[in-house]
């Protein structure tokens, strides 16, 4: 059984219906694509499945338990944790604050402490963020700042990452070393669900992937099966030769 | 039935004038983003203009309309969003909220100044006051039939405005996605200044049709407060529907109409109860509000904050307790009051500094709760009687915690939704607590004990508190230099406090949740749990400033605590720094007491020297406006004075004998007003200009600390562009950069050059006016 699971999960903005009865599942230990054409309802499904947006229908169960109904911070606290398309960091702080920032919400939260000035030094390290910890976020490239996203996610101790574009405006370089990143943190057992439009890191990274366009799911399956398959290929990849 | 009638009518009208109101409001918030609290000021000044020119100078009604209506409202609209409002953007909501502020603050005090309050002024209905209508057996007057049609027209108008012209939509959109309707190729900037000018059109309308139809009678700020009556009326469309805003205004206007017709003439606070109507019914419509929607926008706005560390500001602390000290002996003890007052706001003030300058929250109503833990100490707390009373320190545990009670009850329905609606909620509480609470001062008996008690009178005066000081052991704050320096321990330890707490772990959620509040509850932050936790904190904070302010006034009145109070606190803070304690030390005391110290200085001055009467009375007025003024300004310096200070300071870490020289001059200073050599106005302004002038002074003794040694070099090596060819060598290289900036043709001036003559000459004409037309490409 997958770890977190959309149930026929619909969104309608007025009479446009931007998620059309989406069902999606998310294993530990692999990392899930979910690819498509800009609006293809993606960050919509990331927002209802974190509780930002209510659906019009469907469910959203994590670890068996239906958390369609709960709050945003019910839902991290039960281990759900992402990034944003459009940055969303703590633009007052450090890139160590905003790391840090994670483990005080987390240890205000739950019983039982962690140590956060040693947890978030192992993450920055984990992270590559080490040499920038002290800068401000707000001056920092947008390629390091989805990675400062990540460790921020990372510090909830999550069970569930979901990460909505993170390679862009990273440089070929920074999306390897992600690349290698997430492969290592779904090999801890993490469960990783990657919206991303490059479709190189999603090729290298995913074990499944699913196709959605005009909110609903027109393809699922491998890398390889993905690649070749003429929904997708019509919709969005364009020619196999483009891909390569 | 007779009586039902005539009160529906009335009450449609009364709607009718707060949904023009009202929908002008809606339209300047969707279209610019700016919550215009300054709205009521703008029909309060448009009204003052039609009495002026219809009834003192008795021009024509149609006129006299023209003139104000056509011309004044939308001309007034257009200069505020050029001069001021264009220049928001990229700011955080506080800031827009205070400038609207400081806007009806600054039109306030001149309307005041234009318009002697002490006059009375009365403005009559159109066509007269005994031009009436019967309508089924009521009798209406024609000026109510025309509001209502003229209600019942903009109603329709802007309705048809919003969903079938090309404009109306777009203005619709223009909040929601400004780049978008770029993309289209609409203007938003120009649409904001069309919404700024057709609100303040209808605000102007508004003013004029309600006067009449409420007694007459133009008195300022019951006229600026009367409109913000139409914020619950906007309330009800969620800021956003006209047709929806019209319904919430005729709900209003009906049920004070009704409250009037229906409830017992005898009780005394039925009054009171009809003009907070409009206050409670927008605390009712904040509870039945849909949750905001968490979206993300992290921007980066153009506020700033340093963050002092514990040590630092325990050293500041100790600094301050000492120039307090020093400044004490400087004064004369009626002085020495005063600045206890202002250190007493200080505190209310660093109520702000945590609530708004750490977790981005916003309360326009901190004395309010001041308010509240001095009615809670006054009744509990005193003991003795005359020169003996004195107040215990229990009771002002109690008045504190109460304060932090009801400031959590107050914050609860609004914490749900966006800032704004935070702040609305807290100004609805504002006003109803002076309006009706504090007006009460009829004795009640409470049901059970049989007490007899009356909230807000003492034996001395209807409606004020006698508040005598705290007494601890042996610490008696009777003593006027003993209560100074307390307030200031007490400024000292809430600061100290309040950097430690931006320091922890709970400063840093507050940081975040400020910043981006949708990253925040991804994170399992409970939103509404902190911003009430917060909220109480401030709250507390503020209760225990209002309640030593009371006792430094030694006995206060409701007047102490009206709602323009609070919001010039919350002004003035902002614009020293909200982010820094230190803002709120000056702010709180240049609210307290500086601006009224130089406003009643040159009042002073005005009276002894008959013969520069008229300019001492022109500076004074300055100065009243001159805090609204500078919090217009707060748009271009949105990190505050002090943000401005400390950057400026920074760089004279590396000049150690530029600080050194310049507190040598100021102990200089303070000795010569010490020994009488200087008086005290010489000595304020010498210390400010030192304070202001040292980084100046530093750049110029000390530019090494300023500059890295790269730029000092190159600032060494670069000479003025007309110096160059004279401090410099004549070079080929210099005559060729030359002709490019002019736009000479290089190639053919140097060819001609060369042959010498006349015909060079005619070359280089020609090649000129060809080189100057490719300059613009």
């Amino acid at each position: 059984m997958p770890l977190l699971e959309t149930q026929g999960v619909t969104v309608r903005f007025g009479g446009n219906v931007a998620v059309d009865d989406v069902s999606l599942g998310v294993e530990p230990g692999v990392v899930t694509g979910l690819i498509g054409p800009n609006g293809a309802g993606k960050t919509t499904l990331f927002n209802v499945i974190t509780g930002l947006q209510k659906p019009a229908r469907g469910r959203v169960l994590l670890a068996g338990e239906d958390i369609t109904a709960l709050p945003p911070y019910k839902r991290a606290q039960r281990g759900l944790a992402r990034t944003f398309q459009r940055l969303e960091l703590f633009l007052s702080l450090s890139v160590r604050d905003n790391v840090r920032v994670a483990g005080d919400v987390r240890n205000a939260s739950r019983h039982g402490r962690v140590n956060v000035d040693a947890e978030a030094d192992r993450i920055l390290e984990l992270t590559g963020l080490t040499d920038v910890a002290e800068r401000d976020v707000a001056d920092i490239p947008t390629g390091r700042a989805r990675v400062v996203e990540l460790a921020r996610a990372l510090m909830t101790e999550p069970s569930v990452v979901l990460l909505d574009e993170p390679a862009s405006g990273q440089t070929e370089q920074e999306t390897r070393a992600f690349g290698e990143l997430l492969t290592r943190l779904a090999g801890d057992g993490l469960a990783v669900c990657l919206v991303e439009h490059d479709v190189g890191l999603v090729m290298q990274v995913c074990s499944t992937i699913t196709v959605l366009d005009y909110g609903a799911v027109i393809a699922r399956g491998t890398p390889e099966e993905i690649r070749v398959d003429p929904a997708v290929i019509d919709a969005y990849l364009g020619t196999p030769e483009g891909v390569a | 039935m007779h009586l039902f009638l005539t009160y529906t009518i009335f009450g449609l009208v009364l709607g009718g004038v707060y949904g023009i109101a009202a929908s002008g409001l809606v339209l300047t918030y969707n279209t610019s983003g700016i919550f215009n609290f300054a709205h009521g000021a703008e029909a309060m000044l448009g009204a003052f203009l039609y009495w002026e020119v219809r009834f003192n100078l008795h021009w024509p009604a149609p006129i006299a309309l023209i003139a104000v209506l056509g011309v004044f409202g939308p001309l007034m609209g257009g200069f505020l969003y050029v001069a001021i409002m264009r220049g928001l953007r990229n700011t955080a909501e506080v800031t827009k909220i205070v400038v609207t502020v400081a806007l009806m603050l600054g039109m306030l005090y001149l309307s005041q100044w234009v318009w002697n309050p002490v006059t009375p002024r009365t403005e009559q209905q159109f066509f007269g006051p005994r031009s009436n209508v019967h309508i089924f057996g009521a009798q209406v007057s024609t000026h109510e039939l025309i509001a209502l049609g003229v209600a019942v027209a903009i109603a329709v108008g802007l309705r048809l405005l919003f969903y079938r012209t090309r404009v109306g939509v777009a203005m619709r959109g223009a909040v929601d996605d400004p780049n978008l309707l770029e993309l289209n190729g609409l203007n938003p900037q120009r649409l904001a200044a069309l919404s700024w000018v057709m609100g303040a059109f209808l605000a102007v309308l508004a003013g004029i049709l309600v006067t009449p139809i409420s007694g007459g009678a133009l008195e300022a700020n019951a006229l600026t407060l009367l409109i913000i009556d139409a914020f619950a009326a906007a309330m009800f469309g969620r800021l956003r529907s006209v047709p929806r805003t019209f319904v919430g205004a005729l709900v209003l206007g009906l049920a004070a109409n009704y409250v009037l017709a229906y409830f017992p003439k005898t009780w005394q606070w039925t009054s009171d109860f009809r003009i907070s109507l409009p206050m409670i019914i927008l605390f009712a419509v904040l509870i039945v509000l849909p949750q905001s929607r968490l979206r993300g926008a992290a921007l980066r706005t153009r506020e700033r904050a340093h963050l002092p560390t514990v040590r630092t500001a325990v050293l500041a602390g100790a600094a301050l307790v000492a120039i307090v000290v020093l400044l004490r002996q400087l004064m004369v003890d009626s002085d020495v009051t005063t600045l206890t007052i202002g250190m007493c706001f200080a505190i209310i003030a660093l109520s702000l500094t945590l609530l708004t300058g750490y977790a981005g929250e916003i309360n326009l109503a901190a004395v309010s709760f001041g308010a509240i833990g001095t009615l809670i100490v006054f009744h509990l707390g005193i003991v003795g009687h005359g020169q003996a009373a004195r107040t215990e320190v229990w009771a002002v545990v109690c008045g504190v915690a109460t304060a932090a009670a009801v400031g959590g009850l107050i914050a609860l329905p609004a914490l749900r939704l966006r800032g704004l609606y935070l702040g609305l909620a807290t100004m609805a509480f504002g006003v109803f607590l002076t309006d009706m609470i504090l007006m009460d001062v009829n004795p009640h008996k409470l049901p059970l004990l049989h007490t007899k008690f009356s909230l807000f009178s003492s034996g001395a005066g209807i409606g004020s508190l006698i508040m005598p000081a705290i007494k601890v052991g042996p610490l008696d704050l009777h003593d006027g230099t003993t209560f100074l320096v307390s307030a200031t321990v007490v400024f000292v330890l809430i600061g100290i406090g309040l950097i430690a707490l931006r320091n922890s772990s709970y400063g840093r959620r507050l940081t975040a949740m400020k910043d981006s509040p949708a990253a925040s509850a991804t994170l399992g932050q409970n939103l509404v749990k902190l911003k009430l936790s917060v909220f109480m904190l401030s709250a507390a904070i503020a209760g225990l400033g209002g309640i030593l302010m009371a006792q430094a006034y030694g006995s206060v009145t409701s007047d102490n605590f009206i709602i323009f109070i609070s919001l010039s606190l919350m002004m003035l803070t902002v614009v020293f720094g909200i982010g820094y304690v230190s803002g709120a030390l000056l702010g709180g005391v240049m609210s307290g007491v500086g601006f009224a110290l130089v406003v009643a200085t040159f009042n002073s001055l005005a009276e002894h020297h008959a013969s520069f009467h008229g300019l001492y009375a022109t500076l004074a007025h300055i100065a009243a406006v001159s805090p609204a003024l500078i919090g217009i300004g707060v748009g271009r310096s949105p990190s505050g004075a002090v943000h401005d200070i400390i950057e400026s300071y920074r760089p004279l870490r590396n000049a150690r004998p530029v600080i050194v020289g310049g507190v040598a001059l100021e102990a200089l200073l303070y000795a010569l007003a010490l020994a009488g050599v200087l008086t005290n106005w010489w000595f304020a302004i010498l210390t400010i200009a030192l304070v202001l002038l040292l980084p100046v002074i530093g750049q110029m003794a000390a530019p090494a600390a300023f500059y890295a040694p790269e730029q000092l070099a190159e600032m060494r090596a670069r000479v003025p562009i007309e110096l160059q060819g004279i401090d410099t060598a004549y070079t080929p290289e210099l005559r060729d950069a030359l002709d490019r900036s002019l736009g000479i043709d290089t190639t053919a001036s140097v060819g001609t050059g060369g042959n010498g003559g006349t015909g060079g000459n005619g070359d280089v004409v020609a090649a000129a006016p060809e080189g100057a037309s490719r300059a613009p490409a």
